[in-house]
């Protein structure tokens, strides 16, 4: 009975240790004006097909990896803090989704990120959303619900519009 | 026999006394300065040494109801310790950080074309009815022109 209690006890410590990075990368962001809190997407959304988080350590080494390939791309790479992802398809968005896309964008709002696109069609609920200080971007945060498909991303960084279509020239990826 | 006795007794007693008489005399030697410094350390470093030895035997021989919580604290120690380094990504794990950022700017890039889209033919069924319905109200005509073509 002591023994098992002592092995639960040892395996509590060492699952909390081994979570330690994660929550620390996700902490880390969050100290960032360009951060977003989504909320609890997984509640209404069920877990995600499509989830990265990306944190400023990691894209720094990807700067130093492109370069030489693409350093338009890399000299973007040092001015970007975090990219977080979650995409959820191939289900029946919830009429939650729709409210949480609203809940958030009321509260950017409150928070003086400038909407910059707003698509309300019966079917489907747009925002693209931008932190400005002065003439640079903090960041971009995009939320779009559509009937079966729902995509939240937000970029921490410095970042433009532009020049976010000149890199992506050079990345071959289709996500259909 | 006893008489013997008696004198020796005497003679003792004499010799005593004259022994006295000659350490009366004598006067007492001062020992040097440093031997006096270093007779006086001797019971303080003994007595250091022994508080020494008291600690070492406290480590050497801990209580054993010690021993089982600090063995299971030695390997969490070396696992945090672990994970507190700071770990360098590998180059598959740089690659797969840049296809991420890649595919999450692809979503951006897909989101705004769709909104652009949507943005585009909403302004452009306005912009057509904004300018049709004035016509039509002053050229019926053309109302009908447009309902021909589109027969």
């Amino acid at each position: 009975m002591k023994t098992s209690f002592i092995g639960k006890a040892l395996a509590f410590c060492l699952t909390a240790l081994l979570a330690l990075p994660a929550v620390a990368q996700e902490d880390a962001l969050k100290g960032y004006a360009g951060y977003v809190d989504f909320g609890q997407l997984t509640d209404i959304f069920g877990e995600p097909t499509v989830q990265i988080s990306v944190g400023e350590a990691l894209l720094k080494m990807v700067s130093s990896l492109s370069a030489e390939d693409d350093p338009e791309a890399a000299a973007l790479f040092t001015r970007l803090k975090g990219v977080r992802v979650n995409v959820f398809e191939n289900r029946e968005i919830p009429a939650a989704g729709l409210d949480l896309v609203r809940d958030v964008s009321s509260k950017l709002s409150a928070v003086g990120w400038e909407s910059v696109v707003t698509v309300n069609s019966d079917d489907e609920q747009v925002r693209i959303f931008m932190k400005m200080n002065g003439e640079s971007v903090e960041g971009i945060t995009v939320m779009a619900v559509e009937p079966t498909e729902a995509v939240f991303v937000n970029v921490i960084g410095n970042i433009s519009p532009d020049e976010l279509e000149r890199v992506m020239d050079n990345f071959d990826v289709d996500i259909q | 026999m006893t008489q013997d006795r008696t004198d020796g007794r005497t003679d003792d007693n004499g010799r005593d006394a004259e022994l006295d008489a000659l350490l009366g005399q004598l006067r007492i030697e001062q020992a040097p300065e440093r031997l006096t410094r270093r007779l006086y350390r001797i019971p303080q470093e003994e007595g250091r040494k022994a508080r020494r030895g008291a600690w070492r035997d406290w480590f050497r021989a801990p209580p054993r109801w010690m021993l089982a919580p600090a063995f299971a604290a030695v390997p969490l120690l070396v696992v945090t310790l672990l994970l507190m380094q700071p770990k360098q990504p590998s180059r598959a794990e740089v690659e797969q950080a840049r296809h991420d950022v890649a595919v999450a700017f692809a979503y951006l890039d897909r989101v705004g074309l769709r909104a652009g889209r949507e943005i585009e033919s909403v302004l452009g069924e306005e912009l057509r009815h904004s300018v049709k319905q004035p016509l039509s109200e002053h050229m019926p005509f053309i109302d009908s022109i447009h309902k021909e073509e589109t027969s």
